[in-house]
């Protein structure tokens, strides 16, 4: 099983994943753009199908090891995906909190999120192997304050969406 | 983190990529610890100044900000 995995996230397998990501990604523009969109079997199936394949492909380009997989790319990797994953939070967590926003975005458009970030961590990780980023690689405490903040911030968001629901309750929006 | 790599690496006439091919790491990680972008883990460290055929405290020198 680990040999499998192993298999499966060896570098040589990015380029293909990449190569994947692009076939499909063409593939839906051209059902969203062309006239093969209004086939409705089409439409409905194979559009997320087509947009999940694409989230796949940036997924194991993503998991893939460099040629040398040392200690310094494990760290770029870390500190890249910190970065990308706090700002999945930011943007579904804004999603979540948003009741007109949450209730008209489609599959097609959460997709396209997720695939925008997945986008911008390789392009984070390619950048940080490429020029070193010294804020990136060295070990550093976050100072006290931005820990307030960012409790500040949680505490925040569960305060929004308390009032988006209890509210309701006790005005009539019509 | 002060370090004496590329001193040690002068020294032997070696290129960043000989060392890096030496010790099993990207030439890009010889190149960030030697500008002190990198601070190397403790296994590596050993295995260039074994290399080097130094003491690591010769290698590597702590500065007064860490």
């Amino acid at each position: 099983m680990k040999e499998t995995l192993n298999a499966l996230f060896d570098f040589r397998v990015r380029k293909h994943a990449l190569i994947q990501t692009v076939v499909f990604f063409i593939l839906d523009k051209l059902i969203l753009y062309t006239k093969l969109g209004n086939l409705s079997i089409i439409n409905n199936f194979y559009s997320n199908f087509i947009n999940y394949m694409v989230c796949l492909g940036l997924l194991i380009a993503i998991g893939c090891r460099d040629k040398i997989d040392d200690e310094r790319s494990m760290v770029i990797r870390y500190n890249v995906f910190k970065s990308s994953f706090g700002l999945f939070v930011i943007v579904f967590g804004f999603i979540a909190i948003s009741p007109t926003i949450i209730t008209s975005l489609s599959i097609r458009t959460i997709l396209y999120c997720i695939q925008g970030i997945l986008v911008l961590h390789l392009v984070g990780i390619f950048l940080a192997n490429r020029y070193n980023p010294e804020w990136l690689l060295k070990e550093s405490k976050a100072p006290e304050f931005h820990n307030a903040l960012i409790i500040a911030l949680i505490y925040g968001l569960y305060a929004i969406t308390a009032v988006t629901f209890i509210l309701p309750f006790f005005i009539d929006f019509k | 983190m002060k370090n004496l790599i590329k001193v040690e690496r002068a020294r032997k006439n070696i290129t960043q990529g000989d060392l890096a091919d030496t010790l099993q790491v990207s030439r890009q990680t010889i190149h960030s610890i030697e500008t002190g972008k990198f601070v190397p883990s403790t296994v590596l460290a050993l295995k260039m100044a074994r290399y080097f055929g130094c003491k690591i405290e010769e290698l590597f020198e702590l500065e007064e900000t860490d």
